[in-house]
């Protein structure tokens, strides 16, 4: 039961920390990628005026189903 | 039961700016979206830090930290396994890119609309129907176990006062989720995530260093025995029960549509492994931060002669469905004022980031994948989001209702793997073997997805209402391999005849 009991408080030691480190680093990275992506969509996003799900309904074979 | 709560107007105040910041950014993320591609995957213009913040904010739900504490506080330590199992299949998807990337690749918004490049539309349809069902009744509990929570947090004893504040948490998911679309989810996830993150990594401290390591284990032990930090020992979880998480896990991360949409959502397909990889801190953290708080609520509650009273009865193993109030009873009580607003704030963020993203998906699909194929003519963008945004509408009204009468009789996490896996138990057999396997065919895939009903069976009430008594994780694994065999059944035995004929657009996903 002690082996099982030291597993888990380091499992928890490393996961929670790895976490935390990870939350740090997205929160700063996030705030670059968000200005990223509403410039993309103020400029028509990746691919200007294709709207995939309408172009997908167009190009598709009717009456496979 | 209510054993009171320090939450003041100061908290309430907290919460309403937290509400109102929120509600600022739908309207705000509204101006960028102008058709559906916006409004479905941002643009597709989501990158890597943005990516895993916008999963950790979906997958890291008040459900999650609601249900996960539950399993901490009548499991054990040995309920880590689950964060575990997260983090290790999670990290395996993410590296190889298996079923992601391909989908990625194939250029589709959802995974139905490979069911029709890869099939036809009728397993499109069929598809996207079963999975909307089990999405819906998936969310369905997500209203009434946050409710639990947030009263326990807050104090809040009049029913009706619970049930105008829940449903006010909802119209504001909706309004937000309906006006700005993937944007001001995605943009809503971050904050969410920040905030969220930062609120319960400081409540684990606080529980950890007010009663002591040695303390909460020693309860624990006294509580579980072996079970409590053996996650093999019968008396516990079991290995049979490890496997269906592993599975479950696999599905998280690789099946379920609100991750494909991340990962449909990334500029290019080194983004997806690379928001995937990333995001298996996201399916580890919450699993193992939110069990680590339900032991320290087991110890706290062990400490205090009323709740021990009422949530360990006669000394005994914990009840699951009292087990969802320890937590917030803990919370409530060992929180100081002004950080216990902080905190509720951070949960209803917690609430509001999944039941977003999951509206937003089901809705997608139901659109996209359900009526837009049925239609004589091809929608335009403005039909498709006007009937997107009713579709959310009636998702809201659907959980609100369908929460107040649900038993929530069976623990929570285990609901959430059964009706997930009406949908995922065909989807595995689907996608895997119609991205790897070139004889997959159009009658194995409808056979496959169909066998995902019998996970109804799983569900508690119907278990009673039929006289039997099969373990979830039993029937889980048993519809997973039957899913396999009626996929290879049903393609061996009714090949497509257009197999040969129409390698090109399915190939591209399946290279």
């Amino acid at each position: 039961m002690n082996g099982w009991l030291t597993f888990w408080t380091w499992a928890l030691l490393i996961g929670l920390s790895f976490f935390a480190v990870v939350v740090i680093t997205v929160t700063i990275g996030g705030l670059r990628d968000i200005r990223d992506m509403l410039r993309s969509l103020k400029a028509g996003g990746n691919d200007p005026g294709f709207d995939p799900i309408v172009a997908a309904r167009d190009e598709d074979t009717p009456g496979s189903g | 039961m209510n054993f009171g709560s320090n939450f003041t107007a100061l908290d309430w105040a907290i919460v309403a700016v937290y509400l109102a910041g929120t509600a600022v950014v739908g309207v705000l993320a509204s101006r960028y979206v102008t058709n559906m591609a916006d409004y479905v995957v941002a643009g597709r213009s989501l990158k890597s830090y943005l990516g895993v913040a916008s999963m950790i904010g979906t997958e890291f739900g008040l459900v999650s930290v609601a249900t996960a504490a539950q399993l901490g506080f009548t499991g054990g330590l040995s309920a880590l396994h689950l964060g575990i199992l997260g983090l290790v299949v999670t990290l395996a998807v993410g590296l190889s890119g298996v079923v992601l990337v391909p989908l990625r690749r194939a250029g589709v918004m959802t995974i139905p609309e490979f069911y029709e490049r890869r099939f036809s539309r009728g397993v499109r349809v069929f598809g996207a129907a079963v999975m909307v069902l089990a999405g819906v009744t998936n969310i369905a509990v997500f209203v009434p176990v946050s409710a639990r929570f947030l009263a326990g947090l807050t104090g809040l004893t009049d029913p009706l006062h619970v049930n105008l504040f829940m449903t006010g948490l909802v119209v504001l998911v909706f309004a937000y989720t309906a006006l700005g679309g993937m944007v001001s989810v995605i943009i809503a996830d971050y904050l969410q995530c920040v905030f969220m993150s930062a609120a319960l990594l400081l409540v684990c401290g606080i529980a950890v260093y007010t009663l002591g390591w040695g303390n909460i284990t020693s309860t624990m032990t006294a509580v579980h025995g072996e079970a409590g930090v053996n996650p093999l020992h019968e008396a516990g979880f079991g290995p049979t029960y490890l496997v269906w998480m592993a599975v479950v896990a696999f599905a998280s991360c690789a099946l379920w549509q609100t991750t494909v949409i991340r990962a449909c959502s990334a500029e290019d397909e080194r983004t997806v492994k690379r928001v995937i990889t990333g995001s298996a801190v996201a399916f580890m953290g919450r699993q193992t931060i939110p069990i680590l708080l339900g032991v320290c609520a087991l110890a706290y509650v062990a400490g205090n002669p009323q709740m021990r009273a009422y949530f360990l009865p006669g000394g005994g193993k914990p009840d699951s469905e009292t087990a969802l109030m320890a937590l917030p009873a803990m919370l409530a009580n060992m929180l100081p004022a002004g950080l216990i607003g902080l905190v509720a704030a951070g949960m209803i963020a917690a609430f509001l980031s999944t039941q977003d993203s999951y509206m937003l998906c089901w809705s997608a699909v139901f659109v996209q994948d359900v009526v837009a194929p049925c239609t004589a003519e091809p929608l335009s963008t403005a039909a498709r989001l006007r009937l997107s945004r009713l579709f959310l509408l009636v998702e809201a009204v659907i959980t609100v209702v369908f929460g107040l009468w649900y038993p929530l009789s069976q623990r929570v996490w285990d609901y959430m793997a059964i009706t997930g896996a009406v949908y995922f138990v065909g989807a595995a057999s689907v996608l895997v073997l119609g991205i790897y396997w070139r004889r997959a065919s159009t009658v194995g895939a409808y056979l496959a997805i169909a066998t995902g009903f019998g996970a109804f069976l799983g569900l508690d009430p119907v278990q009673r209402l039929l006289g039997i008594k099969v373990p979830a994780e039993q029937l889980g694994l048993s519809l997973i391999g039957l899913s396999f065999v009626a996929m290879f059944g049903g393609s061996l035995l009714f090949p497509d005849k257009r197999d040969a004929r129409r390698p090109a657009a399915d190939r591209s996903a399946a290279t």
